[in-house]
């Protein structure tokens, strides 16, 4: 099977998005070509665009093409709350099913020193001056748990404490229709050790 | 090659295609092996949990390539639940483990070694400096760079620690680094850290020559030490 050069080259740069292989490269360039010729020039506009225009927030590093993101901007937030998560996916989750009006600091990742990802590179400069600046009160942790989700969490707890900001961390265990028996055995003693009286 | 319950401990992973990991892992017979674990980023993969760093693990993988493909997980005899600094401390002898040793080749001591060191850490002793200590002699030593403690040493003396040539006794004043207690290569001679007062020495000597024989590019995980003492 052979295409022309210029097609061949639009397969490979839709394989650059994740989960799309060769096959399902070759039926979206078929598709863009076949039947929305239009819709595919707006997406290439815009990604365009996006592409040179977004970059982080100066305060919480989310992702924005203003240098501060509407959410740091927005007065009504309680700027005394902070709450730190690894991605911007995090920030979206939470601000969807979750009463939270506090602050975010993204970290866009976890530390991983064998990735070569250390303190520098999660941006924790940025947001040990936020501790120094801002009158934040608490800060709640929301970092995975996993190895390098509690290493991150450990680290920024010291720099919050160092600072004078008292720290929490989000709840995990059982989940909401859960039966305890299909529940790893990690999730369960952590809801066992973190039980709360009632 | 097919291998069955194999003790090991995952030392990195990294993700692989789409819901798969790619497992460096440190095996009892083995050493160091490159696996896939094939579909286990999934959400609900029963191994997605136990695939963690530090814990112990029996493993079946097989494959004739130099990546193999891991078929069955089981947890270990030991749970570890690192908790602040002793995290950092397990990702520093992962990241020397990474830097220094080849893949495919066994190491059953060094194994040994760091199954002991991740237990010690665990077991919230006091100090994290002796695990650390005889984990990196004993990886020195099987790399084929142990540290050269077997010259006649005196524990009054002073000696200028050469890489390749061991313990030089010093007489006068000198501008050679690093000098060594002989009293502290003593200790390290005889595997004791029970005196903390030459943790300071002993750290000094052992990253002089682990800095040697990482050529210059240091260690990511030392940043998560800032201003504190690995
Ligand atoms: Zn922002």
């Amino acid at each position: 099977m052979s295409y022309s050069p210029l097609l061949q080259q639009l397969i490979d740069a839709l394989r650059c998005l994740p989960g799309v292989g060769a096959k399902s490269a070759q039926r979206m360039a078929f598709y863009l070509l076949e039947r929305d010729r239009k819709g595919a020039v707006h997406m290439a506009d815009k990604l365009q665009e996006a592409m040179q225009r977004i970059g982080h927030c100066a305060i919480c590093r989310n992702f924005s093409e203003e240098k501060i993101c509407a959410l740091c901007a927005n007065k009504k937030r309680d700027s005394s709350q902070l709450c730190v998560v690894e991605t911007p996916a995090d920030v979206v989750a939470l601000e969807q099913s979750v009463g939270y009006r506090g602050l975010y600091f993204v970290l866009m990742g976890h530390l991983s020193p064998l990735d070569g990802i250390g303190p520098a590179e999660l941006g924790l400069n940025i947001l040990a001056e936020r501790f120094k600046q801002e009158d934040i009160k608490e800060v709640i942790l929301a970092t995975g748990t996993t190895v390098e989700g509690e290493a991150t969490a450990h680290y920024i707890t010291e720099m919050a404490r160092g600072n004078g900001v008292s720290v929490s961390r989000i709840a995990y265990g059982v989940p909401l229709g859960g039966e305890l028996d299909l529940i790893d055995s990690g999730t369960l003693s952590h809801a066992m050790n973190e039980r709360k009286s009632v | 090659m097919r291998v069955e319950l194999q003790p090991a401990y995952i030392i990195h992973r990294r993700p692989y295609r789409n819901t798969s990991w790619l497992l460096e892992v440190l095996t009892r017979e083995y050493g160091l092996i490159a696996l896939v674990a094939k579909g286990a980023r999934r959400p609900g993969n029963a191994w997605r949990f136990l695939l963690e760093p530090f814990n112990s693990l029996l493993i079946s993988f097989s494959g004739r390539n130099e990546l193999m493909t891991l078929t069955s997980v089981e947890p270990g005899e030991y749970r570890t639940q690192f908790v602040g600094d002793k995290i950092y401390a397990g990702m520093y002898m992962n990241e020397l483990l990474l830097r220094l040793l080849h893949r495919n080749d066994p190491h059953e001591e060094l194994f040994s070694t760091y199954m002991i060191a991740l237990n010690e850490l665990d077991s919230a002793a006091d100090s994290i400096e002796p695990p650390l200590r005889r984990f990196e002699l004993c990886l020195l030593r099987e790399v084929g760079y142990g540290i050269q403690l077997d010259h006649a040493l005196d524990a009054n003396v002073t000696y200028f620690y050469d890489v390749e040539k061991g313990p030089i006794e010093v007489s006068g004043p000198t501008n050679q680094q690093p000098l060594i207690h002989g009293r502290c290569l003593l200790a390290l001679a005889q595997n004791d850290f029970s005196n903390a007062e030459l943790f300071v020495e002993m750290k000094y000597l052992l990253r002089h020559v682990l800095n040697h024989y990482l050529s210059g590019k240091p260690l990511k995980s030392r940043e998560l030490f800032t201003g504190k003492k690995i």
